[in-house]
């Protein structure tokens, strides 16, 4: 196997112009995606994780948003110097994406069929009937009944886990290297997302694809990713093997996170700690660690002096914090739990 | 009664109905749609026949049997003159039948026109936003200013009076003569007052349609298809495209209906289509100068004009209510 990533992103900058200032949604953010492998990126709304993923398929709306610095080498090369024409050739034929609401992603007025065999055409350059046959292929792949029938029907006539399964079969349809998951399982209720999820697993599995999931539900991370990253505030904070970042997460975020949501193997009777306050305004982002003003381990003239590098902190796992704080770190001035 | 009952094969056998022949069958089963379109097919169809069927030439005068009553003869030749005749003594059942055809494709046409340019002008200014939408706009509001009458009386003073002056390639004016049947010179004035009207009153559909489209674009499903690779003009012709189009159609029928009153609307001012090409807005215009000896005369044209601008809208509230699932409608259709 080729030792260069897949998926090399550096330094990856983007900004939004608005009547209110620069929104800074991305800053400086680098990782890579090997291939094969799945990725999840995690953070709440607002820490620039779809707009990353968007903006490594060059689909951010410009006017506002631009991207504004940065590289993002796929196979070797930067998709930002590529003209237009090159990149519709890559979207959807070499980097595939779902999005996050099966109901609204489909088109109303067209057959499931024609949609799913809109992208063969565009890519594959198949004729009608090859790329229906394709389809049949394809809906059968994502476990879809009486596929030859069902393509002739309407989107409205599907239900939402079934549009999310022909959204991943229309995002697999060209065998992409690699597929960009945004939120894939949010708008769906728990059984049909642990379907898709596994649903997408088994397709990787099959397919060598890389994946890239986006999520703000750990649960969906832990149970698909190789790799996690943490995302606040339009920076990676935290970065690692998933089995590290549950196991020994280092960056106070990241705990406040883990602290946030039960967990079957702890203690009875122990309280979720929310993560108070408000994410920052990107538009007015001091040079300070961005969490500090939330953390409960922030120390006053080292948290807000300088912006906290990721700095290694094991094996292949990397935190945005100055210090060395754990999971079992006491948080300072609070009462030690009896 | 039996109940009957399907296997799953049975069920599975049975293909579901597409989207589109539900809206077709909701249509022809909404019965004032049905008759409207009856009637407007009846007028144009006698107004085809009209060189066969009517009684008269379309621009004979006898200045002997002005303002003769419906039902009456002649009483110099003995002719029966079904709807009278007019103020130069010109049939008016003739005129009548002549005028349908021109009417309603001078409708036609115009509302065509318009709503093709405001559609595409719509279209383009919705999705490329930026420099285009600001252009389009500026240039819709630019012209949704101009005064109308003032341009009608200008063409009218102008060129009407030299038709040879009217821009109009050949092959334009030998479509509007071979769709409504007049004469070259008169086809002319007609094209030049179809264009007037389309090009002036595209603005609302223009409107309409970037409105729409500002919606449309926003959606999921565009941002999905640009994410597999579709190009612009594919992301406009299969999403965009058929989706913003629903109200526009509603649109195009009440224009449709707006033009047919707005001729007669014109013709009443003098600024219409011109005497001697008959249209059922300028034979209510001579009907109205004499309408206080002859008060009958405006009924002739009139009626035709208000049972064609109804039908229209009949029609249109049909194709509206058609794709509607809440719209529940008459007939067996409506059951299912």
């Amino acid at each position: 196997m080729a030792t260069s990533p897949l998926l090399q992103v550096e330094n990856l900058e983007v900004q939004f112009k608005t009547q209110d200032g620069v929104v800074k949604a991305v800053n400086d953010v680098s990782f890579h995606v090997d291939r094969g492998e799945t990725l999840g990126i995690v953070g709440e709304s607002g820490s620039g994780k779809s707009v990353t993923a968007m903006s490594l398929m060059r689909l951010i709306p410009n006017p506002p948003g631009q991207i504004t610095g940065g590289k993002v080498m796929f196979d070797g090369e930067n998709l930002l110097d590529y003209s237009d024409d090159e990149m519709r050739h890559v979207r959807g034929n070499r980097i595939a994406m779902i999005f996050q609401d099966p109901m609204t992603s489909l088109n109303p007025v067209l057959t499931i069929g024609r949609q799913i065999t809109e992208s063969l055409e565009l890519h594959l350059k198949l004729t009608q009937k090859e790329a229906r046959n394709r389809a049949v292929e394809l809906l059968n792949m994502v476990g879809i009944p009486s596929a030859d029938r069902r393509l002739d029907d309407y989107p409205h006539q599907f239900s939402g886990g079934m549009r999310q399964r022909v959204m991943i079969a229309m995002g697999l349809s060209c065998n992409p290297e690699l597929l960009i998951a945004d939120e894939p399982t949010t708008a769906l209720d728990v059984t049909i997302q642990a379907q898709i999820l596994e649903l997408i697993q088994r397709l990787q599995h099959e397919l060598g694809t890389a994946v890239i999931i986006i999520t703000h539900d750990l649960g969906v991370v832990a149970g698909m990713a190789d790799r996690v990253q943490v995302m606040y505030a339009g920076r990676i904070v935290e970065e690692g093997p998933t089995n590290e970042i549950f196991a020994q997460p280092r960056m106070p975020y990241t705990i406040g996170l883990l602290r946030s949501i039960p967990r079957l193997d702890e203690e009875q009777g122990r309280k979720l700690n929310p993560i108070r306050g408000l994410p920052p305004d990107l538009i007015n982002l001091p040079q300070i660690c961005p969490f500090s003003p939330r953390c409960d381990y922030f120390v006053a003239g080292k948290c807000d002096a300088t912006v906290p590098p990721l700095r290694q902190v094991g094996v292949d796992h990397r935190a945005a914090c100055l210090f060395d704080i754990s999971i079992d770190t006491p948080i300072p001035g609070a009462e030690v739990p009896v | 009664m039996a109940t009957q009952t399907l296997t799953v094969e049975q069920a599975s056998e049975q293909r579901s109905e597409g989207q589109w022949q539900i809206v077709v069958r909701r249509f022809l089963h909404h019965r004032m749609a049905m008759l409207s379109l009856l009637v407007l097919v009846l007028f144009f169809f006698s107004s085809l026949l009209a060189p066969w069927i009517a009684p008269f030439p379309r621009d004979e005068p006898d200045v002997r049997a002005q303002f003769l009553a419906p039902m009456t003869e002649n009483p110099q030749t003995g002719n029966l003159h079904l709807l009278g005749t007019d103020n130069i003594g010109r049939d008016l059942f003739t005129r009548v039948l002549y005028s349908a055809r021109i009417s309603l494709i001078l409708a036609l046409a115009v509302a065509t026109l318009s709503s093709l340019i405001g559609i595409v002008l719509g279209l383009l200014a919705g999705y490329f936003l930026g420099w285009i939408d600001i252009a389009v706009t500026r240039f819709l509001e630019f012209v949704s200013t101009f005064p109308l009458l003032t341009i009608l009386l200008i063409l009218n003073s102008v060129l009407l009076q030299n038709p040879d002056l009217i821009p109009i390639p050949p092959w334009f004016i030998g479509i509007i003569q071979g769709a409504t049947g007049v004469p070259d010179s008169e086809s002319k004035k007609l094209a030049l007052v179809g264009l007037a009207l389309a090009v002036l009153s595209w603005t609302g559909t223009a409107r309409l349609m970037r409105g729409m489209v500002l919606s449309v674009r926003e959606l999921a499903y565009i941002e999905s298809s640009r994410a597999l690779g579709a190009s612009s003009l594919r992301i406009i012709a299969r999403h965009v495209l058929p989706n913003a189009l629903p109200p526009l159609i509603v649109d195009y029928t009440l224009a449709i209906n707006g033009v047919l009153v707005l001729e007669a609307v014109l013709s009443f001012l003098g600024y219409g289509v011109q005497d001697p090409t008959p249209t059922w807005g300028n034979i209510l215009a001579i009907a109205e100068s004499n309408m206080l000896n002859h008060p009958w005369m405006p009924l002739v044209p009139g009626i035709p004009l208000v049972i064609a601008a109804l039908a229209v809208n009949f029609v249109g509230g049909g194709i509206r209510d058609a794709p509607d699932p809440r719209m529940v409608m008459g007939g067996k259709g409506a059951r299912q």
